[in-house]
C-alpha cells in the first residue's frame, strides 16, 4: 500500500459509507448505525457488531419534510431523508445517544416510523461530572448493553471487551499521530485528510482502519519535515462533512491545524483506561464534551484555550450547522474567551451536504488574509 | 508606476487605474452579465485610453468573478479590498459597511487600516442590493430614484418580512391598500438598514463609519442606516469603486516589491 492507496480508501469510505456497510453485509457481519459519538462503540464492537457512523449526505430534502420542520438542522433532516429513502436499509439496527433536543426527537420519530427496526437510545446524562452522573451513566450503559445482548442472544465477554478496547485505544493513538504529522507535512497530508480519516475510522472495523492508518503513518518515519509557515486555523463545531472548508484553507496558504468537532478530535480524544464497562463509561464522561453536555461553566472554554495554545493556533473558525442551538448558545462566550487571547475568530453557518456559494470562499480567503 | 484593480461583482464590473498608489487616473463601471470577460475588457479599454495606452505594472482582481480573472497577478477577497479602499478614501474609517448586489458586509479596521474583523451575510438576498432591485421592479420605480423618492415620504411603513420573496408580496399588498410608493420605499430602506445594522452589531460599530458599494449611492438607505445605528455615516466619493480601488492599492504594494 502506498500513500495514494490510503488517500483513495479514506476518500471513498468517508464520502460513501453505504458501500462499506454493504460489503460487511455481504460477509454476513452485523452492522449497527450510530448517530452520535456518545454511543459507547467499544461495547457494540465487543458484541461482534460493526458500528458505522451515520452522518447524512442527502442533498435535497423531500421525503424528510414530512417528519422534520425546516428549523431542524440539516444533519438530522438529511439523515432522515436517507432513512426514508432506504439508503441504509441493510443496517441491523440504529443507535442514538441523548444530546440535543433535535437528536432526541429524531430517535422518537424514527422509532415511530420504523417500528420493526432495532432502535436504541442511550440516555447519556447532560451533566458529566461527579458521582451522580457517573452512577446514572453506568446504569444506563448497562441497560443499553442488555438490549444489545438480547439482540445477539449472548452476553458480553470480558476478553472480547478487552480486545475491542485495545483496538479502539490504538485507533485513538493513530489519529492523534496523524494530526501531529499533519502539522509537519501539510502538503503530503492535506487538511481534508484529517476529516476523511476520522470519518473513515467511524465507518470501518477498527482493526482494518488501524491497519490502513499504521501503514500510511509509517511512510513518514524517515521523511524530513516540510518547511512550512502556514497559518494555523482551528475549527470548532458539531459535526461536519464539508471538505471544502479544509481545501480552501489549504488553497489560501493556511491549514486546518486542529479542531473541536464530533467528526474530528472530540471523537478520538481520551483513552479508555481499563477494559471494563466502568472504564468505558468513564471515558465517555471524561472526553472533551460537546455543546450539548456540561461539566462546569468554563470546561469547554478551558479545553479550547488549551488546544489553541498547544497547537499555536492563529485563528478559529466556528463552523456550525444552521439551527444548531447548543453550539449557537455557546458561541458568544467562547468567541469572547478566544478573542480575549488575541486569537481572531469567524463564524460560518452552513447546511450539511448543500453546495456552498461564493460567500464561503470569500469568508475563508478574507479570514486567511486577516490573520496573515 | 501604474497599477490596476478590477472588481468583478455580482452585478457590475468596476476598474480603477492608479498612479503610484496615490492618484486615480481613471475609473470605469459597466453592468456585468453572462460574458463577464467581454464586459471587463470594455472596462479596461476605457481606463487604458485615459492613461494614453500605458499598461499597469501589476493587476489585482477582487469580487465574485476574481477566481476566473486570467489577467490578474493575484486575487484578493473583497473584504480586504473594501477595507483597504475605504481607509484610503476616508482616513480614519474604523467601520466599513458595504452593500453590494449580492452581499452585504461590515468590516472593522484597526487604527492603521488593517482588517481586524468582519461579518458577511449568508446566501440570502435580504439586506443586499438585490433586495432593492426586486422591490424597484414591484413598485415600478427606477432604482436610482429610490433615495429621492423616499425623501418625500410622510412616514415609513413597517415591512415585517426580511425575506426578499415574502417582502415583495408584502409590498404588493401595501400597494393594493393604496399606501404611497414614497412611504413604502422609506419602509424598505428602514428594513434593509435594520437587517444590516443587526449584522454589523456582531462587530463593534465605531464612530467613523464608511458606507460603500452600489447601495451607498442611495441617500435613503444611508439615512436609515444612521437612524438604525445612531452613528453619523459617511459615503466616500465613488462608493462603487472602493473594492477596485483597494485592489489597485494592493497591486501597488506588489509592484513596489
Amino acid at each position: 500500500m502506498d500513500r495514494a492507496d490510503f488517500i483513495k480508501f479514506v476518500e471513498s469510505v468517508s464520502r460513501n459509507p453505504v458501500e462499506q456497510i454493504n460489503s460487511y453485509k455481504r460477509q454476513e457481519r452485523p452492522v449497527f448505525g450510530y448517530t452520535c459519538s456518545y454511543v459507547p462503540e467499544e461495547l457494540i464492537d465487543a458484541m461482534g457488531i460493526i458500528p458505522v457512523r451515520m452522518l447524512g449526505r442527502a442533498q435535497t430534502i423531500q421525503s424528510a419534510e414530512r417528519h422534520f420542520q425546516s428549523y431542524c438542522c440539516s444533519q438530522v433532516r438529511s439523515l432522515m431523508e436517507e432513512f426514508v429513502d432506504g439508503v441504509y436499509a441493510s443496517l441491523d439496527g440504529l443507535l442514538f445517544a441523548h444530546t440535543c433536543d433535535t437528536m432526541q426527537q429524531f430517535h422518537d420519530i424514527y422509532k415511530k416510523n420504523f417500528p420493526k427496526a432495532f432502535v436504541k437510545n442511550i440516555n447519556f446524562p447532560s451533566r458529566l461530572d461527579g458521582e451522580i452522573p457517573y452512577n446514572y451513566a453506568l446504569a444506563e450503559t448497562k441497560r443499553f448493553l442488555k438490549s444489545v445482548e438480547e439482540f445477539t442472544g449472548r452476553p458480553l465477554s470480558s476478553d472480547s471487551l478487552k480486545e475491542s478496547v485495545t483496538a479502539y485505544n490504538k485507533n485513538r493513538t493513530l489519529l492523534e499521530k496523524l494530526y501531529g504529522l499533519h502539522l509537519k507535512y501539510p502538503v503530503d497530508i492535506p487538511s481534508r485528510l484529517l476529516l476523511q480519516s476520522v470519518i473513515m475510522t467511524q465507518c470501518v472495523d477498527k482493526r482494518e482502519a488501524n491497519k490502513w492508518l499504521e501503514q500510511f503513518l509509517s511512510s513518514f518515519d524517515e521523511k524530513t519535515p516540510e518547511d512550512s509557515k502556514r497559518k494555523r486555523i482551528m475549527l470548532v463545531g458539531s459535526v461536519n462533512i464539508n471538505e471544502e472548508v479544509y481545501d480552501l484553507a489549504d488553497e489560501f496558504g493556511a491549514m486546518i491545524a486542529d479542531d473541536d468537532l464530533c467528526t474530528g478530535r472530540r471523537y478520538f480524544s481520551t483513552q479508555v483506561s481499563e477494559p471494563t464497562i466502568e472504564g468505558v463509561t468513564r471515558r465517555y464522561l471524561s472526553r472533551p464534551h460537546c455543546a450539548a453536555k456540561h461539566r462546569d461553566v468554563h470546561s469547554r472554554e478551558r479545553w479550547l484555550l488549551e488546544l489553541i495554545e498547544k497547537r499555536s493556533i492563529d485563528g478559529v473558525i466556528f463552523l456550525y450547522l444552521k439551527f444548531c442551538d447548543p453550539h449557537c448558545f455557546d458561541y458568544p462566550d467562547l468567541r469572547k474567551a478566544i478573542e480575549e487571547k488575541k486569537v481572531p475568530t469567524q463564524l460560518i453557518e452552513m447546511e450539511q451536504s448543500v453546495a456552498q456559494s461564493g460567500q464561503l470562499r470569500t469568508k475563508l480567503q478574507a479570514f486567511v488574509e486577516m490573520i496573515s | 508606476m501604474i497599477t490596476l484593480g478590477i472588481d468583478l461583482g455580482s452585478n457590475t464590473v468596476k476598474t480603477v487605474l492608479l498612479r503610484d498608489g496615490s492618484q486615480v487616473i481613471a475609473r470605469s463601471l459597466r453592468k456585468g452579465g453572462h460574458d463577464m470577460e467581454t464586459v471587463m475588457n470594455e472596462c479596461l479599454e476605457e481606463v487604458y485610453s485615459a492613461a494614453s495606452g500605458e499598461k499597469p505594472d501589476k493587476i489585482v482582481a477582487t469580487g465574485y468573478g476574481r477566481v476566473s480573472c486570467k489577467i490578474a497577478d493575484k486575487e484578493i477577497s473583497e473584504i480586504s479590498c473594501h477595507g483597504r479602499g475605504a481607509y484610503f478614501s476616508m482616513q480614519g474609517a474604523r467601520t466599513v459597511i458595504d452593500i453590494g448586489g449580492q452581499d452585504s458586509k461590515a468590516i472593522s479596521l484597526s487604527d492603521n487600516g488593517k482588517v481586524i474583523d468582519f461579518v458577511m451575510n449568508d446566501k440570502c438576498a435580504a439586506g443586499t442590493g438585490r433586495f432593492l432591485e426586486v422591490m424597484a421592479q414591484a413598485l415600478q420605480v427606477q432604482l436610482v430614484d429610490f433615495g429621492d423618492v423616499s425623501l418625500k415620504a410622510d412616514r415609513s411603513v413597517d415591512i415585517s418580512n426580511t425575506c426578499t420573496v415574502f417582502a415583495e408580496s408584502e409590498v404588493i399588498s401595501l400597494m393594493a391598500r393604496r399606501e404611497s410608493k414614497e412611504n413604502i420605499i422609506a419602509g424598505l430602506h428602514k428594513a434593509i438598514a435594520a437587517r444590516v445594522i443587526a449584522m454589523a452589531k456582531r462587530l463593534r460599530i465605531e464612530d467613523e463609519v464608511a458606507f460603500t458599494g452600489g447601495v451607498a449611492l442611495n441617500s435613503g438607505v444611508k439615512r436609515a442606516l444612521e437612524s438604525a445605528s445612531g452613528k453619523s455615516i459617511k459615503t466616500p466619493d465613488h462608493p462603487q469603486h472602493i473594492g477596485a480601488l483597494g485592489a489597485a492599492l494592493f497591486a501597488f504594494d506588489m509592484a513596489k516589491e
